[in-house]
């Protein structure tokens, strides 16, 4: 009875390999306590909560497009993405980060593009049409979106592109890659924690959910809310969680070894958040292929989460395969040469079922 | 394929951990089910309802009464002395309000008492429509215009000073009918509550056990984690910018216009702990204790009590207006957000499931796109 309630209490376990050691088997490596919630002496995450932030400014301003007539200043919005003078941003950031020089390298041109592109959609007076940038409605009149000629939805591409080649690859490239996790984790800075520890707690940042999560969804951003979404088939907010609890706990006791476990596991974590949010997206679609509106918002949409996939070291699909699925859905890899008008339902069906193959979804696929 | 209630608070990798523990470590784990505890939840029930609930809506009751008595004084004399009571009747009956906000099932939930008498920024426009075109519907569901925040504009915050707030009452005879339509209505409502819970609601609620979604025990374990997270969320996260990636937001506090925002958050706070202790009777924590519920190699309650003290503690710190201090002091007000945040975990997920009780509101229900 204690024990049982001792487990499923379960928030403070005890690393799982020592959990059924007999006392008399020398332990081979000291067990550590992994906490219930990120709440973690001596962190700091704020250089990320400010990311998100202007991600979140650049989505407000992108999105404001919808409504015709709104005309988008491309200058702005580059000044956004390099955070410079004339972003007109609410709230104010340090001088040394950007947007731009966060997001994965070579794909920081086709951010660029995408803003020229949506900046011009945004001067058309006319509906949206095969041909012709526009805002579209949908068939309800509820929605609105601004799409370009080929039926793209360019804010959507830019900020749910930007959660991926950005967010996404900074907290599961850069932040838990080689060079931050090799980096000194015996000097513990005050209100910021070892360097290593530092460079975890960035990771976690990136993610966008309140310390105590999932316990508490007060203040979810950007993955966070997909990861809530997502949830109720997937399991991935405690998976998440754990992982990130799991690895930070980890390099405060030394324990590389279970760190290292821990970034395969919120890799492998992260990146089901957006194969499966992909998934969803194409059954929006999939389910109103008569609403152009809805439909190509959520085409949109699936393909920014697919392309997401592109950037984790130890992504599931091959860069190749990930290429092939997009073009299933709009007829080409490239982002720029999309074309949403000529997506068909059994390419949708193909796109679908490639995703949900590789990250055994099958089960789930109809549903999600 | 294991469904989850509602918007996904899944059970299952507890679950799955347990049976996965009992396969694995047979020698150390029991065959007992863990949700048949040796204790009797009726003592609970008895103990919240005749101790806390039913005195603490007859207190609202009397406190309204007052209230509304003293808002009649004041529209038809206005005085610089009626609206001195009228504001002492109004805070303390706002106090008392947040003893019994966290019991929002049962007759409280069937007439939207929560939602009735305490909604949220309230919007001072739509105030002022009112008095100027003399009409308002204050059964209107979900309108941010009535209950305590529309008095804590109407008081305090719709002309500058005492004499002013006079003035503009003197010149306003149809803001005197609003604010006594609405100490009237308020009260109403707290006697329907009251008189359910003293007819018929007591006796049903005490013999409703079990641990299922709909008994006792659910309904206790889950309002007191629901109105804990309101508390949180819209009384201090909200105002100190937790869903604005930290962009303050201090108009959003509870009673921006009276500044008696802190005081009630410390009462909310003080009102919860209260409710997992039973006052000083039989209560969530010696259900737990029935439990051999443990965290830590310790008592689960605890934990938990100490994790409140915590919290009340790091509110305490706080200084009034909160309004102001939390743009003044902004650590300590994350310090206390995050003491408070702290306690969900062990209020949300171990002592439900420690309880066999499931988690069936829905919290913090995240817009679509």
């Amino acid at each position: 009875m204690r024990f049982i309630s001792l487990l499923t209490a379960s928030c403070c376990c005890i690393v799982f390999m020592l959990s059924c050691a007999n006392d008399d088997e020398p332990a081979e490596k000291e067990a550590f306590q992994i906490p219930a919630t990120y709440l973690f002496d001596n962190i700091d995450y704020s250089e990320q909560t400010q990311i998100l932030s202007m991600l979140l400014e650049m989505k407000a301003y992108l999105t404001s497009a919808n409504t015709p007539g709104v005309v988008l200043d491309i200058d702005r919005l580059q000044a956004m993405s390099t955070n410079e003078s004339g972003a007109g941003w609410i709230s104010s950031y340090d001088e040394s980060l950007e947007l731009r020089g966060m997001t994965n390298e070579p794909e920081q041109v086709l951010f660029e593009q995408l803003m020229v592109r949506i900046a011009a959609a945004s001067e058309s007076v006319e509906a949206g049409s095969p041909g012709q940038a526009g805002v579209v409605v949908s068939n309800d009149g509820s929605k609105q979106y601004l799409l370009d000629e080929n039926g793209v939805e360019c804010a959507q591409f830019i900020e749910k592109g930007l959660m991926g080649a950005c967010l996404y690859y900074q907290a599961t490239t850069v932040s838990l890659g080689e060079d931050k996790m090799n980096a000194n984790n015996s000097v513990i800075v005050p209100g910021r924690g070892t360097d290593m520890e530092h460079h975890w707690d960035e990771a976690f940042g990136y993610l966008g959910v309140p310390k105590a999560f999932p316990a508490d969804a007060d203040g979810l951003f950007f993955w966070g809310t997909y990861s809530n979404r997502r949830d109720p088939l997937l399991g991935c907010n405690q998976r998440i969680m754990d992982a990130l609890l799991k690895g930070r706990a980890a390099i405060g006791h030394g324990d590389l070894v279970s760190r290292d476990e821990a970034i395969l596991e919120v890799r492998s974590a992260w990146e089901e958040i957006s194969a499966a949010t992909a998934v969803h997206y194409l059954n929006v679609a999939l389910n109103q292929m008569n609403d152009l509106a809805i439909r190509t918002h959520a085409l949109s949409e699936a393909i920014a989460f697919t392309y997401s996939l592109k950037f984790n070291p130890d992504r599931s699909l091959s860069v190749s395969e990930i290429d092939e699925i997009l073009t299933l859905i709009g007829g080409s890899s490239n982002l720029l040469s999309i074309n949403l008008y000529d997506s068909t339902t059994d390419r949708l069906n193909q796109a679908r079922a490639a995703l949900a193959q590789a990250f055994g979804f099958e089960a789930i696929a109809d549903q999600l | 394929m294991h469904v989850c209630k509602f918007n996904g608070k899944c059970t299952f990798p507890l679950i799955a951990m347990l049976l996965f523990s009992l396969t694995s470590c047979t020698d150390q784990g029991t065959a007992d089910n863990p949700c048949q505890i040796d204790y009797e939840q009726v003592e609970i029930y008895r103990q919240l309802a005749d101790a806390f609930i039913i005195p603490g809506y007859t207190i609202l009751n009397e406190r309204l009464e007052k209230l509304h008595t003293a808002a009649e004084a004041f529209s038809t004399a206005p005085s610089v002395q009626a609206l001195d009571l009228l504001k002492s009747e109004f805070e303390s009956a706002w106090i008392q309000w947040q003893y019994v906000a966290q019991f929002n099932f049962g007759p409280a939930e069937q007439v939207s008492l929560r939602g009735s008498l305490n909604p949220f920024p309230t919007q001072p426009a739509l105030i002022h429509q009112h008095i100027e075109n003399g009409f308002w519907n204050l059964d209107a569901p979900m309108t941010y215009d009535k209950g305590y925040p529309a008095l804590d504009y109407l008081l305090y915050g719709i002309a500058g000073s005492p004499e002013e707030v006079l003035g503009y009452f003197v010149q306003h005879p149809q803001a005197g009918i609003f604010l006594t339509d609405n100490t009237n209505w308020m009260l109403e409502k707290a006697e329907f509550v009251l008189q359910e819970w003293q007819s018929t609601y007591r006796d049903a609620f005490l013999s409703n056990t079990g641990t299922a979604a709909g008994t006792s025990l659910s309904l206790i374990v889950n309002s007191l984690n629901e109105h804990y997270e309101l508390i949180k969320r819209e009384k201090l996260g909200i105002p100190i910018g937790i869903q604005t990636l930290g962009i303050p937001n201090p108009d959003r506090v509870e009673a921006p216009f009276s500044g008696l925002s802190l005081l009630l958050l410390q009462s909310a706070l003080e009102a919860s702990e209260a409710y997992f202790r039973g006052l000083t009777g039989q209560g969530l924590d010696d259900y737990l204790d029935a439990a051999e519920a443990q965290k830590n190699e310790e008592l689960l309650s605890v934990v938990i009590k100490r994790q409140f003290q915590k919290a009340r503690q790091a509110a305490g710190n706080l200084q009034a207006p909160l309004r102001e201090s939390i743009l003044e002091y902004p650590e300590d007000a994350l310090a206390a957000y995050e003491e408070m945040t702290a306690l969900i975990p062990l209020i949300k997920t171990d002592m439900p499931s420690v309880l066999c009780v499931s988690i069936t509101y829905i919290d913090n229900p995240s817009d679509s796109d």
